[in-house]
């Protein structure tokens, strides 16, 4: 046990506590969750997030001072006090921090990696699996031209898919082939290509054209060989 | 007739099977989707790129589901985002330090607040990445997911002393640098 009192964190200064903080309240946004629902072939429901641990990190800032309001209070009042000082030098050149790093921990390789806890899987060959892996990724919404315009699309096909979905389960599929013309024709390289693949092979197979959905199932697994809806698609077509 | 229910009067078996894979699933991302893009993103990803290896991760995930043993899943999905960032790392421009990067600028209290956050993240970025990966993961894992020595030692594999000492080291280094931007803020603020 030795060991374990030999790590326990000592005070840390107002600006590691700043530190510390910024980086433990950084979270995935909630559009980065639905891509990968998205991806995983999850439905696209809203999910709480699972937080942090920061049981430590707040051990350590709440060690020093006592409490979050008073660490908060301590970040704004040094973000303050050294910037009404230092106002002046806002319109000179400014030296980047990252010379001020000293020599011994500037960046290195790794001496050691980290020990696996797996045998190598498919992630290691970059080109293989990321080629493989490149038709069921969903484009990231920071390359999009903007958020909002991003997030609407996003909608309006969630909501195709939904009503395309709803119209299968009710045993309408001229209204669900209706939705899922409108999806292709507006979405030709969406995001939920696949599952609206399902959902067409599906909806064939209710209007009794169990020839045409197999064949559409066939060429959905050869060409989506490592889907999550294979099993699905295998059912569905009853092959 | 409706396919699902002519698929469960055909092959009930598989049909349970694909929704306990599907059930499997959503747990896998309820349980540590966040955790990984905290991870990957803490070992030197930018956003952007931290999105893309989170969604490739769980892909592997899902395409391996089978594989991965129960109660493992948590080892898995930190082997994977750690090579997955590990690779993603040398082509991602990672950390941007930007001249104006300085908290010399920054008042509290205004709009220019949440640049502050950002700059204290790309600065906090920057002394991670100044760790050997060794350090790097195991000061994530203790200090910003509060794990435990024992936790951190499992997963990462590696016997509870080489975990402490790794840590030691690691706060040593974070220290370190963090005091050196210290005194570069105190000498600024002396010479205006």
């Amino acid at each position: 046990m030795s060991d374990l009192k030999l790590v326990a964190p000592d005070q840390p200064t107002p600006l590691e506590r700043l530190l510390l903080d910024a980086v433990a309240n950084e979270s995935p946004s909630a559009e980065q969750r639905l891509r990968v629902r998205q991806a995983l072939g999850l439905s696209a429901v809203a999910v709480a997030p699972v937080p942090a641990r920061v049981g430590r990190v707040s051990a350590v800032v709440k060690a020093a001072v006592g409490s979050a309001v008073v660490v908060s209070a301590v970040v704004g009042l040094w973000l303050a006090g050294v910037g009404q000082k230092a106002r002046p030098h806002a319109a000179t050149p400014v030296v980047a921090i990252a010379p001020t790093l000293p020599p011994h921990i500037e960046s290195q390789p790794a001496a050691e990696p980290v020990a696996s806890p797996l045998p190598p899987v498919e992630a290691t060959k970059p080109q293989g699996t990321a080629s493989r892996l490149a038709s069921r990724t969903v484009t990231s919404p920071s390359a999009a031209p903007t958020a909002s315009a991003n997030m609407n699309d996003l909608s309006e096909q969630l909501r195709l898919i939904d009503a395309a979905r709803t119209a299968i389960a009710n045993h309408d599929a001229s209204a669900a082939a209706q939705a899922l013309a409108s999806y292709s024709s507006q979405f030709p390289r969406g995001s939920f290509g696949q599952e609206a693949a399902v959902l067409r092979i599906e909806t064939l197979e209710q209007q009794g054209n169990h020839q045409q959905a197999a064949a559409q199932a066939r060429g959905f697994l050869a060409k989506h060989p490592n889907s999550p809806h294979v099993s699905l698609v295998k059912r569905i077509a009853g092959i | 007739m409706d396919s699902t229910l002519q698929l469960v009067r055909s092959n009930p078996a598989e049909l349970m099977r694909a929704e306990a894979s599907k059930a499997r699933l959503e747990r896998l991302f309820n349980e540590h989707h966040d955790f990984i893009w905290r991870l990957v993103r803490r070992l030197g990803l930018s956003p952007g790129s931290a999105d893309d290896a989170t969604q490739h991760v769980f892909l592997v995930a899902a395409e391996r589901l089978a594989d991965i043993k129960p109660g493992s899943e948590r080892a898995f999905l930190f082997g994977t985002a750690l090579r997955v960032a590990r690779s993603q790392s040398r082509s991602d421009r990672r950390w941007v330090l930007e001249e104006d990067m300085d908290f010399r600028r920054s008042q509290a209290g205004r709009p220019e607040d949440l640049a502050d956050q950002q700059r204290a993240i790309d600065l906090m970025g920057r002394i991670l990445e100044g760790m050997s990966l060794d350090l790097r993961t195991v000061f994530i894992l203790s200090e910003l997911e509060g794990m435990t020595m024992p936790e951190v030692a499992a997963l990462v594999q590696i016997p509870v002393g080489t975990a402490a000492s790794r840590l030691r080291r690691a706060r040593e280094a974070f220290r370190t640098a963090v005091a050196a931007v210290e005194s570069k803020l105190q000498s600024g603020q002396k010479t205006s």
